[in-house]
């Protein structure tokens, strides 16, 4: 070892620990789910007294309902942050706002699973629904994107951004044909990022999607997600083989939310390869 | 001419768009505010407005006892273990990453990190069920399911997202004060504490807070392995029940409509001034020079 | 003072050779200047001399490098006090984020000195020999960012001092400044001569001209011509030097 490196050992040697550990959960992961793994799990109902069940309207339940709130969150969090960017008088409210939308990007889920629940619930007499966990996860995403998006669009360069002005572009042109494509490889990674949190929400579905599927998808049919089926068997599931069913719910769950992430980081890396920008010595 | 003229059309609806987007999100949040105020104003007022609730143990809902003190200690004890766990691996996983790993490595690392932070935290819970719990069981002795379990399984899920963010912070240090600093004669340690770790404290607190904030709000990866217990407090190593996981437990039980209900949102209303004072302290003296 | 001797030097980045066969000697206390176009291995060559070229991993030296006779190439080599004996000052002025204070004591605190009242004659001692301490007295608290980038140079100078070195590499230490700092800078350099060994890469002429003893010219990683400041300038030897000096170079 170098001498006055200690450190720099030790860091390496934690780095290792640290990845075993947080690696042990999805080997564990992968192991039980795919013991006794059947392909058949991904086409059926789910069984909740007998062995065999699947988790097809889980996952069909998962991918709409992300897809959807994704529909109204993305663009409306983004609008947010074009208005917060670009359109912003410099009023001392502007700076609370952008404040308020920061600390509530950390509000807890559950929090916004006890206010569905309160007002679409049980004010306005929704069932545990597809529609209700919708509108939950579309209210935890929209402050994400919005403080996100307009990091992102902050870090677009100013000089850019004047001299398409100068050029005599309007401010929505410059918006649409400059910042938004300037900003593109990173929105696609933020993008990705939150796709994965929706689809990994467990708290702000139990009591608004619910923990039961329907025998159709629909706006008012029950909800389940492949995250809530994953904490209901792993917790209460009565049926004979539920470590099996959890643990294959689990290893589908965490695919489809390395996949996102993964997805989107190779999509946003391929716009900047043919950009001509290579991975930065640094990234 | 006219062509002007619809651009400028275009430009004055868009913007008002923009706008209107912007007003939404804003009655959105002012909405749920109202919503857990008018809910924690019905509650406290049902109790005549004694605020020892906050203070007292006494949660039995059955015999109109409210008392959320309990919750709010574990909250605080459950998230402290998380953090003084979760810090020096973050920690050290940021420092590799930032200054000593090789350009592949370090790209493979963040990569890897980014794919484990959006790891769902129910899997967490799984994890801590399977693993974390029965091993306490065998060497603490006890149910296994409690408040050091709960800090165990939240300090895993929060390490990729905590490295990586301590990451970036390290590796905005201008290369120009590494050189500057070894060229004074400080080995890389020295560069490492008295300068490296020195300057970035700012953005390392900040990065720490975000975590914090996670480690509160969680809810699911706890309650699988806290235990559940509400009556007294019973040990690091004995069970217990967050502000998030009572809420969780207890949505569906207290009757919606009672007043009994609104003692969920005082939860969450204490839970989110947390936060808020997080917030804040978070985003104070954090731009740099 | 240090006399600095380099025997066939080369440097490689990867395979880009930034410096060929460099062979040079400094005399103890004197100021030689450095001068070249951009990219010839200015940069590179006094980074070699407090080793800070390693710190690009790629970077490979070979030749031998001797600081009053001692080889500083050899693997054994206590970098710390290498460093400590050849301070160094770059382009961009580089303060920490620490008060005017802790900058200039950051390094005296490194190698052990603690005794505070040691520390502020250390201080006090550096800031005045970089010329900084009437405009900073009884402001040592406050942050080195408030400073000018005159004054953070000075600073950047002072905080090389306090670690009492016996040489000084000056890579472009005026070129982002405004003449009047760059001036300032330029007295401290004749200042210092005779009591450390300085070396000084510069871009400006006159500059090289006015500080320096003797005068290097480098291009494409080669030592061209080394000689008496006044020599190089009214008759420099190879035709290069002269295309240089006189402006038509390529
Ligand atoms: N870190 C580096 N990696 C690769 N090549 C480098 C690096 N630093 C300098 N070079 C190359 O080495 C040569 C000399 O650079 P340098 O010493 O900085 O020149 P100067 O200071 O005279 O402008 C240049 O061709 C430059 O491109
Ligand atoms: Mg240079």
């Amino acid at each position: 070892m170098k001498r006055g490196r200690r450190w720099y050992a030790v860091s390496a040697g934690i780095t290792v620990v640290a990845l075993a550990i947080v690696l042990w959960v999805l080997l564990l992961l992968a192991k039980d789910g795919l013991a006794g793994w059947h392909w058949s799990r991904l086409t059926r109902f789910p069984r909740e007294l007998r062995s065999g069940g699947g988790i097809a309207p889980e996952l069909v339940n998962t991918v709409s309902m992300v897809m959807l709130a994704e529909c109204f969150s993305a663009p409306v969090g983004m609008a947010v942050a074009v208005w917060l960017t670009d359109y912003a008088p410099p009023a001392a409210w502007v700076g609370w706002l952008k404040r308020v939308l920061i600390g509530f990007q950390s509000i807890p889920a559950i929090v916004v699973g006890l206010i569905v629940y309160q007002t679409l619930v049980d004010g306005l007499g929704w069932p545990l629904s597809v529609g209700s966990g919708t509108i939950a996860l579309a209210v935890l995403n929209l402050p994400a994107v919005a403080v996100l998006g307009a990091t992102v669009l902050s870090e677009v360069p100013g000089r850019l951004r004047e001299g398409s002005l100068a050029l005599g572009a309007t401010r929505i042109q410059t918006v649409w044909r400059l910042m938004l494509p300037a900003a593109l490889p990173a929105l696609i990674d933020q993008l990705g990022y939150s796709w994965a949190r929706l689809a990994g929400e467990t708290a702000a579905l139990i009591f608004t999607a619910g923990i039961n599927v329907g025998p159709r998808w629909g706006w008012f049919q029950p909800g389940e997600t492949l995250a809530v089926h994953f904490w209901y068997v792993r917790t209460e599931g009565a049926m004979p083989d539920w470590r099996m069913v959890a643990a294959a719910t689990g290893l589908v769950l965490v695919t489809i939310t390395a996949g996102a992430v993964l997805g989107a980081k190779l999509w946003a890396a391929r716009i900047l390869a043919k950009r001509g920008v290579g991975v930065s010595e640094r990234g | 001419m006219e062509r002007q003229a619809l651009n400028g059309w275009i430009e004055r609806w868009q913007a008002r768009l923009l706008w209107a987007a912007t007003l939404l999100v804003a009655m959105l949040v002012l909405a749920i505010t109202l919503v857990l105020a008018v809910g924690a104003t019905r509650f406290l007022q049902s109790r005549g407005w004694r605020l020892g609730v906050l203070l007292g143990a006494n949660w039995n809902p059955l015999a109109g006892h409210f008392e959320i003190g309990l919750f709010i200690v574990d909250t605080i004890i459950v998230t402290a273990l998380a953090m003084a766990m979760t810090l020096p691996f973050g920690l050290g996983v940021a420092v590799f990453g930032a200054y000593v790993a090789s350009s592949w490595e370090r790209t493979a690392l963040r990569w890897l990190l980014t794919v484990l932070a959006a790891v769902p935290s129910v899997a967490m819970g799984w994890w801590g069920l399977a693993v974390v719990v029965p091993g306490l069981r065998r060497i603490g002795g006890g149910p296994g399911f409690s408040l050091l379990a709960a800090g165990a399984v939240l300090a895993v899920m929060l390490l990729p997202t905590f490295g990586l963010l301590a990451l970036e912070v390290l590796d905005k240090v201008p290369e120009d004060w590494h050189q500057a600093s070894l060229a004074l004669g400080a080995s890389e340690d020295q560069n490492l504490l008295q300068m490296a770790l020195r300057v970035s404290l700012p953005g390392l607190k900040t990065a720490f807070l975000t975590a914090v904030a996670r480690a509160m709000g969680e809810t699911v990866a706890v309650q699988m392995v806290i235990g559940g217990a509400v009556y007294g407090f019973h040990g690091m190593l004995g069970p217990g029940a967050t502000l998030t996981t009572q809420i969780l437990t207890d949505m569906a039980i207290l009757p919606l409509g009672h007043p009994a209900h609104g003692v969920l949102d005082l939860m969450a209303v204490i839970l989110l001034a947390g936060l808020t004072l997080l917030t804040i302290w978070a985003q104070r003296g954090d731009e740099r020079p | 003072m240090a006399a600095i001797t380099m025997e066939r030097v080369s440097v490689w980045y990867g395979r880009v050779k930034a410096l060929n066969d460099v062979s040079l000697e400094v005399e103890p206390g004197s100021v030689l200047a450095l001068i070249g176009p951009s990219g010839c291995g200015k940069s590179t060559l006094l980074r070699v001399l407090n080793r800070l070229v390693e710190r690009t991993p790629a970077a490979r030296v070979a030749g031998r490098v001797l600081i009053d006779g001692h080889d500083i190439l050899a693997p054994d080599v206590d970098l710390a006090l290498l460093r400590r004996r050849v301070g160094m000052i770059f382009q961009r002025p580089v303060s920490f984020p620490f008060s005017i204070f802790d900058n200039v004591a950051y390094g005296p605190r490194l190698h052990g000195m603690k005794n505070p009242h040691q520390l502020r004659r250390v201080v006090e001692g550096s800031l005045k020999q970089a010329a900084l301490w009437d405009e900073v007295r009884g402001k040592l608290r406050r942050p080195a960012h408030g400073l000018s980038g005159g004054q953070q140079q000075r600073l950047a100078l002072a905080r090389a001092l306090a670690v009492n070195p016996e040489a000084i590499l000056m890579d472009e230490p005026t070129s982002s400044l405004d003449p009047g700092s760059a001036a300032r800078i330029e007295e401290l350099v004749v200042h210092l001569k005779g009591q450390y060994t300085v070396l000084i890469v510069t871009h400006n002429l006159q500059q090289a001209a006015r500080v320096s003893d003797f005068t290097g010219f480098l291009d494409r990683g080669q030592l061209i011509e080394l000689g008496e400041t006044s020599q190089i300038f009214t008759a420099p030897r190879d035709r290069r030097t002269e295309a240089y000096l006189t402006g038509q170079f390529e």
